[in-house]
């Protein structure tokens, strides 16, 4: 089979969508020194945009922010800087829909739900009214355009993403009580997980490392969006409860960091 | 509102042939090359651009990404289709302030240049733009409002000193 470019792929997403199990059209190179092809998580991200405008659809919302997250890194990969912000943009503009869907998903307290339920609502119109732009559509088609990641330079910005959360992570352990550090260790994470995923490996330890700090980061937002409900006092038992709940997953994220740290190379 | 716009024509790119889309015609080595140049021409001006917006066809993604040296440390860089088209309305409000570079083609720019200038998209023959070429705009980005400050020819940034 003569190799398919992006661009036909954008231009007949169906056609195409019938041969994504190929190896070669699932991002996955063929071989260790095959170059990397975004077009599985292409066709992904072009894929979710009418469902996630839609704003009913939690699952499509959650997956336009992963394949924006698993795009981005593949140009960090080749070393690309443009289109950068545009899948940045596209993710930041889903979160707040996807931060409530979490929430809303562990069915809070009835008064505050249908605070959550409105807040979601606006959430949506201006998911909706991002969406509506050409901007994504515009980032879709730039990105169908690019060249294939070259193997070699991959593997340095794999190695580049390493170190980030090697530097992320003795920052958080330098400074236990502070959740930003951890936080921007989580992210560093998910990118080296989603560099090493582009690279054809499985770091199923790795993910299992960013999920925990997940869930810390699920409570954190928890607490943030209650705080932020004009009637949070009348909650105040479901408050200590996300601090605690907060803490120990925090506490957990660090031993569970302490405890990967010197096999980080082995776990990605 | 003020606004210092930079619009840039991008670099030189393959020729056009009946085999590749025209939308997916990448910058030549030497057309890399002379545009890089350009860049260090542009940043001994002492240039830096808060944002620069693109259009989504390659060569000028490829140009965007040769203009980074120039881009604040907290700026951005946003795709636009507007950039692939006639210039319109919608890109006049999507410019901002700031100090701002926009990528794309001809003969759009040179009517997004006539238009801000003069008030005519039509007059854009009389600001032809090389390709790599500048042109350095300062005032409101509404039609007629904005004043030339320099039209700078890639051979021009090339030797600037």
């Amino acid at each position: 089979m003569r190799p398919v470019t992006c661009q036909e792929i954008v231009k007949e997403p169906d056609r195409w969508r019938l041969l994504a199990r190929d190896a070669n059209l699932a991002g996955k190179p063929m071989s260790r020194h095959a170059p990397l092809r975004p077009h599985r998580w292409l066709l992904h991200l072009h894929d979710q945009l009418p469902a996630a405008a839609g704003g009913r659809d939690a699952r499509a919302v959650h997956q336009l922010r992963v394949a924006a997250a698993r795009l981005r890194v593949w140009l960090e990969l080749g070393g690309r800087r443009v289109l950068v912000d545009d899948l940045r943009w596209l993710r930041g503009l889903a979160g707040p829909v996807r931060d409530l869907d979490v929430l809303l998903a562990r069915t809070p307290p009835p008064d505050w739900n249908a605070w959550l339920r409105e807040r979601r609502r606006l959430a949506v119109d201006e998911l909706k009214a991002g969406l509506g732009t050409g901007r994504p559509q515009a980032a879709v088609e730039a990105l169908a355009r690019l060249e294939p990641v070259e193997a070699e330079r991959a593997k340095r910005g794999w190695a580049r993403a390493l170190r980030r959360v090697r530097r992320r992570g003795r920052a958080a352990a330098a400074e236990p009580g502070c959740l930003e550090r951890v936080h921007r260790l989580r992210r560093a994470l998910r990118s080296l997980r989603y560099a090493s995923e582009w690279l054809g490996r499985k770091p199923k330890a790795l993910r299992r490392l960013q999920e925990s700090l997940g869930e810390l980061n699920d409570r954190d937002t928890a607490l943030r969006l209650l705080e932020a409900w004009p009637a949070a006092a009348s909650l105040s038992e479901e408050r200590e409860r996300l601090l605690n709940e907060r803490d120990e997953r925090h506490a957990e994220a660090l031993v569970a960091w302490r405890k990967a740290e010197p096999k980080l190379e082995d776990l990605a | 509102m003020s606004l210092e716009l930079f619009v840039v024509r991008h670099a030189i790119a393959e020729e056009r042939s009946s085999r590749k889309d025209d939308v997916a015609r990448a910058l030549t080595p030497d057309g890399r090359e002379r545009f890089e140049r350009g860049v260090k021409g542009l940043e001994r001006l002492g240039l830096a651009f808060d944002r620069i917006d693109h259009s989504p066809w390659l060569r000028a993604v490829q140009t965007a990404e040769l203009l980074l040296p120039l881009l604040d440390e907290r700026g951005s860089t946003r795709v636009c289709a507007e950039l692939a088209a006639p210039p319109s309305g919608t890109l006049l409000e999507g410019l901002g302030e700031g100090r701002v570079a926009v990528v794309g083609h001809e003969p759009w720019l040179s009517e997004l240049v006539a238009w801000l200038v003069s008030g005519d998209a039509g007059d854009g023959a009389g600001f032809e733009m090389k390709k790599g070429g500048v042109a350095w705009l300062e005032g409101e980005p509404r039609p007629g409002a904005m004043t030339l400050r320099a039209l700078l020819p890639p051979r021009v940034l090339r030797r600037l000193r």
